[in-house]
């Protein structure tokens, strides 16, 4: 019955994306009517006074979030607001602004002094961070429409390796720096174009990011929130963050009494075990590792650099003005029959194709400045987190890892000091309104 | 608790199960709902595609028929009838299509909570069993962790590098292609006849040797002749064993080359399926259709323009080398300036449009792979003249005694003429190094150049002499004659150095001295010409509509030397080669020599 489920539930979200891809319509081909062909009509900027509801909605549910978790510990509850937020910022804001895209807005806004990053956006951007610094991670708990997409589709989560949790983590923080460089560089905001869910949200969108993002449903399925986990460039900053909050959700309110009932509790992979502080000879083959991966870490960063220039002429192909120069160049050598839209749009501009060359090659420069300061940050990325891995801390109970943990609440329904709590609660709710028990 | 109490009869487990299924067919139910829904909607998807609008085969037919019919009420109305439905059609599935997502959302939503409820009604708490401590576990795990992450890291180099290994850039190879640039020698041009007017677009023969007598009719002088497929006032040209002609229908566009032995047509190749080419011909002069431009050849390619703004190269064989559209040429009567050569690059005279839409240019383009390799902005509306390539030499302008061997500013140049300018353009630049007020009106005669002194002249304006050796505005310092008799509106002028000859298109023949701009004499032929006059050896020939070479001396008294007859109209010019003259005719090709 359940690898049926599975099987129709990878069906259906195959089948949504092939059913919701859009079509452009063609005007009409006649002039000699009376007709009046009405002018291309551009989508308004959204108005202030919805910006700000956004943001006023952003900052009511993160409170909410936050009390839920940490303060009435319901994952029903939790689990209410993240299907409210999900309905709000995704199917009816239809998923934008979303803060994991406002990263490149403010990296722009850093790198170009010409853009205005408006205020929501910035709003947006930093509120969940600052949310996170202080109580963890409740952001991704039940605000994030993202997070919320893949939360509901988690039927029977099982366990990722650590070891491997730990390398596809890479993922995350290569496409983080992919995105703030390219968005400093180019810009391109290659997290909007590879939104894998928004096309959900708007019921219409590209079949293969529809491909795209139902596969990741569907792996999320049973591995529980993949892109959160492995992807999400934003997740990386709120697990920094979230390492350093003071209050954030704790499996039991009090002592643990090492049941290791929540042991599987998180389909996260967040719950980690009690660890034994190391042997002298552990410590002393740690301190040895250490030092020859902090003698690694530069060597990494600097090849990295060198390296990464090479990806100048890859990176310049996500650049329409570069694809465009590409093809008209093409035409010109006969490489290629016929055009695309892109380069009659050229042809129309009457621009020379000297200069429309000159522009492609000085793009494709920057996005080699880009590619090394890439290869930097992965150098610097790998060799941090073998750093990481290096340093061992000792753990008596079992608790939810400080960057890791989404403070969904799921794990509160598994430890018997949390239920013992809930029971004098109630018998305490219950002592003081004796009607309540009628 | 309080339930039970109230209900002893229900079984708490039996209620689990009850709920169990109901979730369970809940889920089955929203699933099969929204898995028929979503294969309906991508069925229709499918089937809709063959009804778009944009690729709809039966409306693509009537549109392509009118085209040729452009006039038929009937045909419109049908394309109208049929793009209309094709449009209701759309917008009814784009509805149906809406309804269907929210549909489906809704029957993913319901079976999504079912199943989860289900899920969660099996749900059972686990029962951990004893844990038994592994010593080294933990060092084992962040060990594995590391090289996991390494592998990753490695990974991600390895996609990098297939990207960079891969993705190669179409942007860098011009530059490979102009370092091997080659061009002919001036002897090569000078022994053939490489573009409209032959070398340097003057109309002199390096032959003197050629015929002064045939009979088209009778076929007396004439070593062959050979039917060309489509029409055009556009020259021959030669190189070597080959004749390159172009031609143009409604339909077709066509490059053509002719064995210059023995006539036979070559190959023939349509100048079509050039991105950027529009889809509709621009208006043109009637009569002129599509390719009154003259090819143009290096003795390795043959390139060709057309009215449309496309231009084509073709190898000896009849190979595309390149072909690229240029913009449609906003001209009234339609583009018909030929194309020109300095050493590797391709020289196309751009006007179009008026002065103030800042539209017309001069572009040359890598003759090898067609790129751009320089593009000038020119002060001028709309013309029809061919610019020259004039090697300018320090010698010349001093043999000629206009200026001191001291001050002539020797280079190759581009001239070209405007209105009301004639500019002077360094040829490997582009850049404007002169330019003489001195033309105006609607320009089609092409200058000519002698001796460091370019000669034009054009119905409206007048007949100048101007000095090449000036930079900037030379109009008040370099021109060094003007004359108003005898101006042509389509022929373009010859000259020797001695004297110049220009050319009416009621048939007027017209010698200047070259020096003073004195009229010399003038001979009236009473005939329509289109065909720019030549100089060969001692004589001068003028070759009027109906295909009558008139032949005077090249002298500074009147002297008619004969004439010959073609048998059909003419209105091109013809092409010199060693002891023949090749002139194309209304409807053929000739090629005219002792057998």
């Amino acid at each position: 019955m359940r690898a049926r489920s599975f099987i129709l539930v990878a069906l259906l979200i195959a089948a949504c994306g092939a059913a919701l891809a859009a079509e452009p319509v063609p005007p009409p081909e006649f002039t000699d009517t009376q007709h009046q062909v009405p002018g291309e009509q551009y989508p308004q900027p959204s108005a202030a006074a919805i910006q700000y509801l956004d943001v006023a909605v952003l900052f009511v549910a993160l409170c909410l979030a936050t009390f839920l978790a940490l303060r009435l510990r319901s994952r029903n509850a939790v689990f209410a607001l993240m299907v409210a937020c999900l309905v709000y910022f995704g199917f009816w804001r239809k998923g934008c602004v979303c803060p994991i895209g406002a990263i490149q807005n403010v990296t722009l806004a850093l790198a170009d002094p010409h853009y205005a990053i408006p205020l929501a956006v910035l709003a947006f951007f930093a509120l969940p961070l600052v949310f996170t610094l202080f109580f963890g991670r409740s952001f991704c708990a039940a605000v994030c429409p993202l997070g919320a997409i893949q939360d509901a589709v988690v039927i029977r989560p099982v366990g990722v390796p650590r070891w491997l949790e730990g390398g596809l983590r890479v993922l995350a923080y290569a496409y983080l720096g992919g995105a703030v460089i390219f968005a400093a560089t180019a810009p391109v905001f290659l997290i909007c174009r590879y939104d894998p869910f928004v096309g959900f949200f708007r019921l219409s969108g590209s079949l293969g990011m529809l491909l795209f993002g139902g596969g990741l449903l569907v792996v999320g399925l049973v591995i529980g929130r993949p892109y959160c986990r492995f992807l999400c460039p934003y997740g990386v900053l709120l697990g920094w963050l979230s390492r350093l909050s003071g209050r954030r959700v704790t499996i039991t309110p009090d002592q643990c009494v090492r049941c290791r009932l929540c042991e599987d509790a998180c389909p996260f992979g967040a719950i980690r075990k009690p660890v034994e502080p190391p042997t002298p000879a552990e410590r002393a083959a740690g301190r040895r590792r250490l030092a020859w991966l902090l003698g690694l870490l530069p060597l990494l960063v600097v090849v990295g650099f060198v390296a990464g220039g090479a990806l100048g002429t890859p990176f310049a192909k996500l650049h329409p003005e570069v694809v465009q120069a590409e093809r008209v160049r093409a035409e010109e050598l006969g490489e290629v029959v016929g055009t695309t839209d892109a380069s009659d749009a050229f042809y129309e501009s009457g621009q020379p194709v000297d200069e429309r060359y000159a522009e492609a090659r000085r793009l494709r420069s920057r996005f080699a400045l880009g590619g090394r300061l890439f290869g930097a940050w992965m150098g610097l990325v790998v060799g941090g987190m073998l750093i990481h891995l290096t340093l061992r801390r000792r753990r008596d109970d079992y608790e939810a890892d400080r960057g890791a943990c989404i403070a969904c609440g799921r794990c509160y329904d598994y430890c018997p000091v949390e239920l013992t709590r809930r029971k004098k609660q109630a018998e305490v709710s219950s002592a003081k309104n004796p009607s309540a028990k009628q | 608790m309080s339930q039970t109490t109230a209900n002893p009869a229900v079984d708490p487990s039996e209620r689990k199960r009850s709920w169990l299924q109901a979730a369970w067919a809940t889920a089955v139910v929203a699933g099969v709902f929204s898995v028929v829904l979503a294969a309906a909607m991508v069925v229709d998807a499918l089937r809709s595609q063959a009804e778009d609008m944009r690729t709809a085969d039966r409306l693509a037919e009537l549109k392509v028929a009118l085209r040729d019919r452009p006039m038929d009420e009937g045909l419109k109305a049908r394309i109208r009838a049929l793009d209309v439905e094709l449009r209701r059609s759309f917008f009814r599935r784009s509805q149906a299509t809406d309804t269907g997502r929210w549909l489906l959302l809704a029957g993913v939503a319901v079976f999504l909570i079912s199943l989860k409820s289900a899920m969660a009604l099996r749900r059972k708490l686990p029962m951990p069993k004893a844990e038994t401590p592994v010593p080294g576990l933990v060092g084992r795990l962040a060990r594995t962790s590391r090289w996991a992450v390494a592998a990753v890291g490695v990974v991600l180099a390895l996609a990098a590098a297939a990207l960079v290994v891969t993705a190669s850039s179409i942007l860098g190879r011009p530059e490979r292609g102009e370092k091997a640039a080659t061009y002919p020698s001036d002897e090569e041009l000078a022994k053939n006849w490489p573009r409209f007017r032959g070398p340097g677009g003057l109309g002199i023969s390096a032959y003197a040797n050629v015929p002064t007598s045939w009979n088209g009719k009778t076929g007396d002088g004439i070593l062959w002749k050979t039917a060309v497929p489509l029409g055009a006032p556009s020259s021959p040209i030669a190189w070597g064993d080959r004749i390159f002609l172009t031609g143009s229908s409604k339909k077709l566009l066509e490059v053509y080359c002719f064995d210059a032995a023995t006539g036979q047509l070559l190959w023939q190749q349509a100048a079509s399926g050039i991105p950027g080419s529009p889809a509709e011909r621009p208006r043109t002069m009637e009569g002129v259709e599509w390719a009154p431009s003259t090819p143009a050849t290096d003795g390795a390619r043959v390139y060709a323009i057309f009215s449309t703004g496309d231009v084509i190269a073709h190898d000896f064989s009849g190979t595309r080398v390149w072909a690229r559209n240029l913009g449609t040429p906003e001209n009234s009567y339609g583009h018909a300036s030929s194309l020109a050569m300095w050493r590797n690059l391709l020289i196309i005279q751009y006007d179009q449009a008026t002065a103030d839409d800042k539209k017309s240019k001069l572009i040359a383009l890598d003759a090898a792979t067609g790129r751009t390799v320089w593009e000038t902005k020119r002060d001028t509306p709309q013309t029809w003249a061919t610019p020259i390539v004039a090697k300018v030499s320090h010698l010349q302008l001093a043999h000629s005694g206009h200026v001191r061997i001291e001050d002539a500013t020797p280079g190759d140049q581009i001239i070209a003429c405007g209105d009301p300018f004639l500019c002077g353009y360094d040829a490997a630049s582009g850049k404007e190094l002169w330019r003489a007020e001195c033309l105006g009106g609607e320009i089609a005669p092409s200058p000519v150049y002698a001796n460091g002194v370019a000669y034009t002249a054009n119905a409206g304006s007048y007949a100048t002499a101007v000095r090449t050796d000036g930079s900037g505005d030379v109009t008040k310092t370099h021109v060094l004659w003007k004359a108003e008799d005898g101006l042509p509106d389509i022929c373009s002028p010859l000259a020797n150095g001695e004297l110049v000859w220009a050319l009416t298109a009621g048939g007027l023949l017209t010698c200047y001295d070259a020096k003073t701009g004195k009229r010399l004499w003038e001979k009236d032929f009473e005939v329509n010409c289109s065909s720019s006059p030549s100089l060969v050896g001692d004589k001068v020939l003028v070759t009027s509509e109906k295909g009558v070479t008139f032949f005077v001396a090249a002298s500074r008294e009147l002297k008619e030397l004969g004439k010959a007859e073609l048998g059909e109209g003419c209105r091109t010019s013809p092409a010199f080669l060693d002891g023949r003259i090749v002139i194309r005719g209304e409807k053929h090709l000739f090629c005219i020599g002792k057998k």
